[in-house]
Order: C-alpha cells, then structure tokens, then sequence
C-alpha cells in the first residue's frame, strides 16, 4: 500500500514543476511520515518512467554537471487526477471507519 | 552508468561502480540500476558539494543506502514470471524431441514432413533454452511463442497427413 501512496506522492511533487531525484527525495523528507530510502525513491522514479508517467530531460544546474529533471507527462497528470479522487474517497472512507 | 562522471573523484567512481555491480548481482533490470546509480551520484555530488576537500570522503554509506531499497526489485517478479516461461518452453521443447522420435514413423519422407520436423527439432529447443536463461519477461514469452508455433505446425501437419 505504501508504493503505491509513494507514487501518488512522487507524481504530487513532480505535478509541481520539473524537478530532480535529489530535490524531490529533500522535499519528501519534510514529512516524516512518507519517509522512505533515498534509493526507494530512485526505483519509484525509474518504475513512473517506465509506465510513461513522467519524462526526464537533462539540464545544466547552477554548478557542477548536468542535472535530470523529471516532468510530468500527460498520461501522468491523467493517472495523478485519479489517484487524487480515489485518494480522498478511500481517506474519507477511512477515516470515517475509524472514527465509529 | 551514468554517462557524466568524469568530474567526480576516483573514489566516488569506484563507489558507483560497486553499487552497479551489486545491482545487478542482486537481479535488478539495467533501467533500474540506471536510476540508482544516478540517484547515488546525485547524493554523492551533494556530499562533495558539502565539502571543499574530497580527499578522504566515504562515500560507502550511500552506496550501502542504494544496494538495498526499501521496495522489492520489479525483477524478482519478473525473473519469477520468466522463470515460468522458461519452464514450459523447456517441456514444449521436450515434447518436440519426443514427437521428432515418433514423427519418422508418422510421416512420409517425401511429403515435406521431414522440413517441419527440423523446425521443431530445432527452433523449439532453441527457443526454450532462450526462455531458460531468460532473464526478462518479454523474452521468454518470446520464445515461449517460438517454441509452440513449430509444434502446433507439426500436430497441424500429421493431422492432415493421417486423416486428410
């Protein structure tokens, strides 16, 4: 269950602008409980690409070598608006449960 | 691997090379490795950039960090699946061999059956051992195909040979 939340999580942060494997794994661990291994992370990004869910350019950083930034594609955005909705249905759903 | 290394330190390449290896030791797919070992490079880069002497740096850590994510390789689902595939094209391989022992009895020399008896004899085994040693899925499903369509042409033959 947790992959796949993590996933939704990645989409989320690359739905944001383009962004590479180092920053999105700095911005995930600001919330402590999505914390995952840096190179859990890293298998998530090369499974979304595979599935076509986001692409990745390379592109000069402001120091050092060339950085791969990853952009969400358009089967991506359509793929995160249904993660979206199914999320807060089976949250709700959850937490309702929960709650009694 | 990463293509861009050159402006690392030796240390950090050879930290990068281990990782890759232990990778693919471990069974991952090369895209996979791909995307750790750059993740590792960027953790690296981010390390060196931490510090204005690389000299001495460890960098075994992060590569510890990267040779065991917390998600199961997509390989071990594959190798398993391929590993199936391998399995039935070896048996369809061995039906082959033991229908190439019978076939001579069943069909005629001259009628061409001779020819398909090859096939099978060998694209099914050849096919097979592919899906053996396969170690990704489309592959062996591949040659699971290979393997079958030369028996099916061969059944489909002995057919119209003994009733038609």
């Amino acid at each position: 269950m947790k992959k796949g939340v993590m996933e939704l999580c990645v989409l989320r942060l690359v739905s944001a602008g383009p962004n590479y494997g180092y920053g999105l794994a700095q911005q995930l661990d600001t919330y402590p409980a999505l914390s995952i291994k840096e190179s859990t992370l890293y298998l998530i990004l090369a499974r979304l690409q595979k599935e076509k869910l986001i692409s990745v350019k390379l592109k000069a950083s402001e120091r050092g070598p060339k950085r791969r930034y990853f952009s969400l594609t358009a089967e991506g955005k359509a793929r995160l608006t249904g993660m979206e909705a199914f999320w807060v249905e089976f949250s709700t759903d959850v937490n309702a449960l929960l709650k009694g | 691997m990463p293509s861009q290394t050159a402006h690392l330190p030796a240390s950090a390449n050879e930290a990068l090379k281990q990782l890759a290896s232990t990778l693919r030791a471990k069974g991952y797919q090369e895209s996979e490795i791909q995307e750790l070992v750059f993740g590792a490079q960027e953790f690296i880069e981010a390390r060196l950039d931490e510090h204005s002497n690389a000299d001495g740096l460890d960098f075994s850590d992060i590569v510890a960090n990267f040779s065991t994510p917390d998600l199961d390789p997509e390989t071990d689902e594959t190798h398993q699946k391929s590993g199936v595939s391998g399995n039935i094209a070896l048996g369809v391989s061995l039906a082959a061999l033991v229908l190439f022992a019978v076939i001579p009895f069943a069909v005629p020399e001259s009628s061409g059956g001779a020819a398909l008896v090859s096939i099978a004899l060998i694209g099914a085994p050849a096919a097979a051992i592919l899906g053996w040693f396969s170690r990704h899925q489309t592959t062996g499903k591949a040659a699971l195909i290979l393997a079958t369509l030369p028996l099916i042409l061969l059944a489909v033959f002995v057919l119209i040979e003994r009733f038609g």
